[in-house]
C-alpha cells in the first residue's frame, strides 16, 4: 500500500535525520535490509534533503512592482502627486514612488510620517529642518524639493527619487572589493561633510539611507532623508523609546550619546554611525549584532551601545589585512565624541589615505588613548599574558616542591624531577616569549608606554620568581637578565634615569654571571647590549667617562666576535655598527671630531656591507639611518654641507620606504625624521638660509608633537621637542625678530622646566634650559625698549638670566658633566658677556 | 458572505498583504503581475467561490490553492506568449531567461505537488500553507492544530519528496 510505503518512509527518514550524516548509510542498510525500493527511496530523499538549500523557502509568488494607489491607507496628497507605488513602510513612515505634475512634471519618493508623529511641534521643527535641508547641494546627497502635509494634516516630503540599492546590499550583491567600498563611503564622508558644513546633522544614518546605483559602470552613492530625523526628534524629556527598536534613531547605527538618557546629538553623531557603516562594508558584520540587540531589554541595548567596545574589524573578520583599517573605524566609533575624527572629510581623507597605502592620522591618537583606556579599565589588563604566565610559574613552584617530597622515593623522584625541570623549562619559555615577542610589538607604538611597563614589571616578577627557585639552576637567567634590561628601557623613556640606572646595573650583573658559566657566542653579544644600555643612562645623567668605558667595553667585545666569524652576518654588523656608533657619539661628546666621523664612516660602511647580503632587513636599515643622520650633523658641522645633506636625503629616502613597507611610521622613524629637520636645520642655519632654517625647525618640532600627541609619557621625546624649539629659536636669533625668538625660548623653556622637575640630573635637559636662558638673555638686549627706564630694567633681567645659565653650565663643567658642545657654549656666553 | 467569512476576511487579508510585501521587496524584472493585484484576485475568487467557510483553516487552505493556481495561470500564459509572437519579449534573451527559469519550475512544481497530495494531503497541505500563504512553522501549526515539532518533521519532508521528484522529473 503506498499509504503504508509512504509513512514508513518518512518515519524512517525523520529517524536518519535525527543520527550524523556519516552513520546514516548504515542505518538504511540496517533499517530497510531486504526492502531494496525503499532502501533506494530513502537514500535518495536524504541526498535531496542535504542539496535541498533554500528550496520552497521563500513564498513562492515572484511577482513585484507597485502598490496601488487605490489601495486603503494610501494617503491623499494634493493633486499635483499622483502616487504611483508603495516603496517601502516603517515606524516612522510610508515611501511612495509618485509623479508630481506640478510645478516640474518629474518623479519623487514621498515620505510620509507616521500619524502619531505628526504633532504640532514636529511639525514645526519639520518646517525648520527643511529650510536647512533644501539648501544642500551635493552629488551624493537627494536632494529635497519640498514639504507639505497631506489631506489628513500629516507632514510629507518630496524628495529626489533615488534608485539604488542599500549600500552594504549593493556591495555583497556585486561582491565589490575592499577598495572600492572604502572608496565608496570616503564619497559618503564628503557627502555627510557637506551637509555638516551646512548646519544639517543626519542623525539617522544607516545602509538603507545610503542608496547606491550603477551610473556609467560607475557606483555612485546617494544620501537620502537629511532633515527627516530631526524632524522626528523627541521633545526635551520626552520617551526615547517609542517600541523597542523604534526609538528614533537605528539602535545598530546610534552613536552612544544618542542611547543616552538625555540625547544630545552634533555632527559626531553622524561620524559615530558612518564608523558602524565601514566596520560593517568591511567586515559584513554589525559591531553589535542586531539579533543580540534586539533580544535584550532596551535599556540594555542602550547600554550596550554606550559602554561596550565591539572587537576590531580586523579581529571580527579574522582578516588581518584589515588592521590598518581598525584604526579609522574605532576612531570613528570612539564612545568619547571628543576623541572621534573631528570632521566627516577627515574620516575621507584618512580612508583616501589607506587607499593609498599612506600613513593614517587616525592610528596613533586612537593606539594611545585604547592603550590608556585599557590599562585604566584592568591595570593589569596589559600584562595579562604575564599574569597566566605567573600562575604558571606558581604551578611550576609547587611542582618542585612536591618533587622534594617525592626524592624519599627513589623511583617516582627520578620521573617527577624530569617533570618538574620540564614544566620550568617550559615556563621559561614561556615567559620569554612574552617578554621578548610582546615587549617587541610594543616597542615603538606611540601610547603603548604605559602598557609596555605593566608588561615588563609583569615579566621581571616572574622571571624573578622562576630564578629565585634552587631548581632552576641559573636557567632563568638569561630572561631575568632581559627582563630587568627591558624595565630600564621603559623607565629611561619616562624621564627616570636613576631608576634605569639601577635596572641596568641589575641586568648586567645577571649577564655577567651568566657569561661566567657559559662563554658563548649570544651571551657575549648580551652582555655587551647590556653595557651600552648602562652606558645611555649614565650618558643621560651626564658621567660620559664611565658610560664611554661600557662602549668601549662592548666595542671590544663585538670587534672579537665579529671577527670570530659570525652565525649571522646581518645581526652582527647591526650589532658592531651600534657599538661603533656610540663610541663615536663619545668622541663628539669630548670634542674629537674627527674621530667621531672616523667612526660614524667605519659603522656606515660596515652596515652597508651588510644591507647588500640583506637588503630588506628592517632593523638594519633602521640603523643605517641613525648611523647616516649621525654623520651628516657631523660632516654637516665641519662643513661639508653637501656631503651632509646628500646623507640626510639618504636617510629620509630610506626611512619613507620602511614606513611605507610596515604601513605607517612608528616611533622610531617619526623621530628620526625629526632628527633629519633638526640637522637640515643646522645646516641651513650655518650657511645663513634662515627662513629654510626656520622651516626645518618647525618641521621638527611638529613631528615630535605629533608623536606626544599620541604618547605624552615618552620623556626623551619631549626633550627631542624642545631642543627642535631651540633649534627655532637659534633660526630666528639670526633672523633678528625678538619677539619671536622669545615666544619659542618661552615654551621651550617651560618645557624643560618640566623634564628638569621629573629628571633633575638629566644632564641634556639642563643644558637645553641654560642654552635657551642665554638665548633669551641675547634676545632681550638685542631688542631693548625705547624708554631708558625699561631698557634698564630689561639688561638687568637679561643680565640675572644669564648670570643663572653660566652658573648651571660651570656647575656642571665642574663635575665634568657637561659635553664639549654644551662647553663651547658656555666659552662663548662668557666672552660673549 | 456570513459573519464567519466576515471575520476572516481581515485575518487572510493582513495575512496575504504581509505575503505581498516580503515578495515586494524582492527585485524581479519582467513580471507582469503585481502583488497587490495578486492579493486582490485571490481575494476576489475565494469571496466570491466559496458560500461558507468552515474556520481559519478552510479559509487558508482555500486561498493557498487559489493563489497556487492563479500563479500557475500566469506562468502557463506567459509561457503561451513566448511561444506565441511577443516578439520585444523573445528578442530580450537575459530577461526571457530570467522569467522563464521560475515559470517552468512552478509549473513542474505544480505537477509534483499534484502528486504528493494524492499520496499525502496532510504534507501536501503543510506545503501549501507554508510555501503559498507564507506561514511561518509557527502559524501552520497553529492553523492546522498540531504541534511545532510535527509541522517541521512534515515540512521537511515534504521539501526533500519534492525535491527529490523534481530532480527525478528533470532527468528524465
Amino acid at each position: 500500500m503506498p499509504g503504508t510505503f509512504l509513512s514508513r518512509l518518512a518515519e524512517l527518514f525523520a529517524q536518519a535525520l535525527g543520527i550524523a550524516p556519516e552513520a546514516r548509510a548504515a542505518f538504511v542498510a540496517e533499517r530497510c535490509a531486504g526492502e531494496p525500493a525503499l532502501a533506494r527511496e530513502l537514500e535518495a530523499l536524504l541526498r535531496s534533503h542535504t542539496r535541498a538549500g533554500n528550496f520552497l523557502e521563500e513564498p513562492a509568488c515572484g511577482a513585484a512592482g507597485a502598490a496601488d494607489p487605490g489601495e486603503p491607507g494610501t494617503p491623499a496628497f494634493e493633486e499635483r502627486f499622483r502616487v504611483l507605488e508603495l516603496l517601502g513602510a516603517g515606524a516612522m513612515g510610508t515611501v511612495y514612488r509618485a509623479e508630481q505634475l506640478a510645478p516640474v512634471r518629474r518623479e519623487v519618493a514621498l515620505k510620509v510620517l507616521a500619524q502619531e508623529l505628526a504633532g504640532a511641534a514636529a511639525q514645526a521643527r519639520f518646517q525648520a529642518e527643511q529650510q536647512a535641508v533644501a539648501m544642500l547641494d551635493h552629488p551624493h546627497i537627494a536632494h529635497l524639493y519640498e514639504s507639505a502635509t497631506t489631506q489628513d494634516g500629516r507632514p510629507f516630503f518630496a524628495m529626489e527619487l533615488v534608485r539604488g540599492q542599500p549600500i552594504h546590499t549593493f556591495c555583497s550583491a556585486r561582491r565589490l572589493p575592499l577598495a572600492a567600498r572604502v572608496a565608496l563611503l570616503a564619497a559618503v564622508c564628503r557627502a555627510v561633510h557637506h551637509a555638516h558644513q551646512k548646519g544639517v546633522v543626519h542623525r539617522d544614518l544607516k545602509p538603507s539611507n545610503v542608496l547606491v546605483a550603477e551610473h556609467g559602470g560607475q557606483p555612485v552613492p546617494k544620501v537620502i532623508d537629511f532633515g527627516v530625523a530631526k524632524a522626528l526628534a523627541p521633545e526635551p524629556g520626552a520617551e526615547l523609546a517609542t517600541a523597542h527598536g523604534e526609538i528614533l534613531g537605528t539602535l545598530e547605527y546610534m552613536s552612544p550619546e544618542q542611547a543616552g538618557a538625555a540625547p544630545d546629538v552634533d555632527t559626531r553623531a553622524d561620524i559615530y554611525s558612518l564608523g558602524v557603516m565601514l566596520y560593517e562594508l568591511v567586515t559584513n558584520e554589525l559591531p553589535f549584532a542586531s539579533q543580540r540587540l534586539r533580544g535584550v531589554p532596551l535599556a540594555e541595548a542602550l547600554r550596550i551601545v554606550r559602554e561596550e567596545d565591539p572587537p576590531a574589524p580586523s579581529v571580527r573578520a579574522g582578516d588581518r589585512a584589515l588592521r590598518e583599517l581598525d584604526w579609522i573605524v574605532l576612531r570613528a566609533m570612539e564612545k568619547d565624541r571628543a576623541r572621534r575624527y573631528a570632521s566627516a572629510a577627515e574620516v575621507a581623507e584618512d580612508l583616501e589615505r589607506f587607499l593609498r597605502h599612506e600613513p593614517l592620522v587616525a592610528r596613533p591618537v586612537t593606539a594611545s588613548y585604547r592603550f590608556q583606556k585599557l590599562l585604566r579599565r584592568h591595570r593589569l589588563a596589559a600584562g595579562a599574558v604575564g599574569a597566566v604566565l605567573l600562575t604558571l610559574a606558581a604551578g611550576v613552584v609547587a611542582t618542585l616542591r612536591e618533587s622534594a617530597h617525592a626524592r624519599e622515593q627513589r623511583d617516582l623522584a627520578r620521573e617527577s624531577e624530569r617533570k618538574a625541570r620540564e614544566n620550568l623549562r617550559r615556563a621559561i619559555d614561556s615567559v620569554s616569549f612574552s617578554v621578548s615577542f610582546l615587549g617587541e610589538s610594543l616597542h615603538n607604538i606611540a601610547g603603548a608606554t604605559a602598557a609596555r611597563r605593566v608588561q615588563a614589571e609583569t615579566a621581571l616578577r616572574s622571571f624573578e620568581q622562576l630564578a629565585a627557585l634552587p631548581e632552576s639552576h641559573g636557567a632563568a637567567d638569561p630572561g631575568l637578565g632581559y627582563a630587568w634590561q627591558r624595565y630600564g628601557e621603559v623607565q629611561l623613556a619616562q624621564g627616570e634615569s636613576a631608576a634605569a640606572l639601577e635596572s641596568f646595573e641589575r641586568s648586567l650583573a645577571v649577564r655577567e654571571r651568566v657569561l661566567a658559566r657559559i662563554a658563548g657566542h649570544v651571551e657575549r653579544r648580551t652582555l655587551a647590549v647590556g653595557l651600552w644600555r648602562r652606558a645611555q643612562a649614565l650618558a643621560v645623567r651626564g658621567r660620559f667617562v664611565a658610560a664611554e668605558a661600557d662602549c668601549a667595553r662592548a666595542l671590544a667585545l663585538l670587534s672579537d666576535l665579529y671577527a670570530a666569524g659570525t652565525p649571522e652576518p646581518g645581526e652582527e654588523s647591526i650589532y658592531l655598527g651600534i657599538a661603533l656608533r656610540r663610541v663615536a657619539e663619545h668622541r663628539h661628546w669630548e670634542g674629537r671630531d674627527d674621530e667621531a666621523r672616523r667612526g660614524l664612516a667605519e659603522a656606515v660602511q660596515l652596515l652597508e656591507a651588510g644591507l647588500r647580503v640583506s637588503p630588506e632587513h628592517a632593523p638594519l636599515q633602521l640603523e643605517h639611518c641613525i648611523t647616516l643622520i649621525g654623520l651628516a650633523e657631523l660632516r654637516g658641522a665641519a662643513g661639508e654641507s653637501e656631503a651632509a645633506r646628500a646623507m640626510l636625503v639618504r636617510a629620509q629616502e630610506s626611512l619613507a620606504e620602511q614606513s611605507a613597507r610596515s604601513g605607517r611610521a612608528n616611533i622610531q622613524e617619526r623621530r628620526l625624521l625629526a632628527r633629519c629637520a633638526t640637522v637640515e636645520a643646522a645646516l641651513a642655519a650655518r650657511e645663513g638660509g634662515h627662513a629654510a632654517a626656520l622651516a626645518a625647525a618647525r618641521r621638527a618640532e611638529s613631528l615630535c608633537a605629533a608623536i606626544l600627541a599620541a604618547d605624552p609619557l615618552l620623556h626623551e621625546v619631549r626633550v627631542q621637542h624642545a631642543e627642535a624649539m631651540l633649534a627655532g629659536a637659534r633660526a630666528h636669533a639670526n633672523s633678528g625678530r625678538p619677539a619671536d625668538v622669545l615666544e619659542a625660548l618661552g615654551r621651550a623653556v617651560a618645557i624643560f622646566t618640566e623634564l628638569e622637575a621629573k629628571d633633575p640630573e638629566h644632564v641634556f635637559v639642563r643644558i637645553g634650559r641654560a642654552e635657551a636662558s642665554l638665548l633669551a638673555a641675547r634676545a632681550r638686549e638685542a631688542a631693548l625698549p625705547g624708554d631708558a627706564g625699561a631698557a634698564v630694567e630689561a639688561r638687568a633681567a637679561a643680565t640675572g638670566e644669564r648670570t643663572r645659565a653660566l652658573t648651571l653650565l660651570r656647575e656642571l663643567d665642574a663635575e665634568g658633566r657637561l659635553p664639549a658642545g654644551a662647553r663651547a657654549v658656555l666659552r662663548a656666553a662668557e666672552r660673549g658677556g | 458572505m456570513d459573519r464567519s467569512t466576515e471575520d476572516l476576511v481581515p485575518l487572510v487579508y493582513a495575512q496575504l498583504r504581509r505575503y505581498a510585501r516580503q515578495v515586494l521587496r524582492r527585485e524581479a524584472p519582467g513580471q507582469t503581475l503585481q502583488p497587490t493585484a495578486l492579493v486582490h484576485e485571490a481575494f476576489l475568487r475565494l469571496v466570491q467561490g466559496e458560500p461558507e467557510w468552515q474556520g481559519p483553516a478552510h479559509f487558508l487552505h482555500a486561498a493557498a490553492r487559489t493563489m497556487r493556481r492563479i500563479l500557475v495561470d500566469r506562468a502557463r500564459r506567459r509561457g503561451r506568449e513566448r511561444h506565441g509572437g511577443d516578439r520585444e519579449r523573445r528578442d530580450l534573451s537575459t530577461e526571457l531567461a530570467q522569467t522563464l527559469a521560475p515559470d517552468a519550475e512552478l509549473l513542474a512544481l505544480d505537477e509534483a505537488l499534484e502528486r504528493f497530495e494524492r499520496l499525502d494531503p496532510r504534507r501536501s497541505e503543510v506545503v501549501h500553507l507554508r510555501h503559498f500563504v507564507g506561514l511561518s512553522l509557527e502559524e501552520t501549526a497553529q492553523v492546522l492544530g498540531v504541534s511545532l515539532s510535527t509541522v517541521k518533521a512534515d515540512w521537511v519532508f515534504a521539501r526533500a519528496w519534492l525535491k527529490r521528484a523534481l530532480e527525478r522529473d528533470a532527468e528524465e
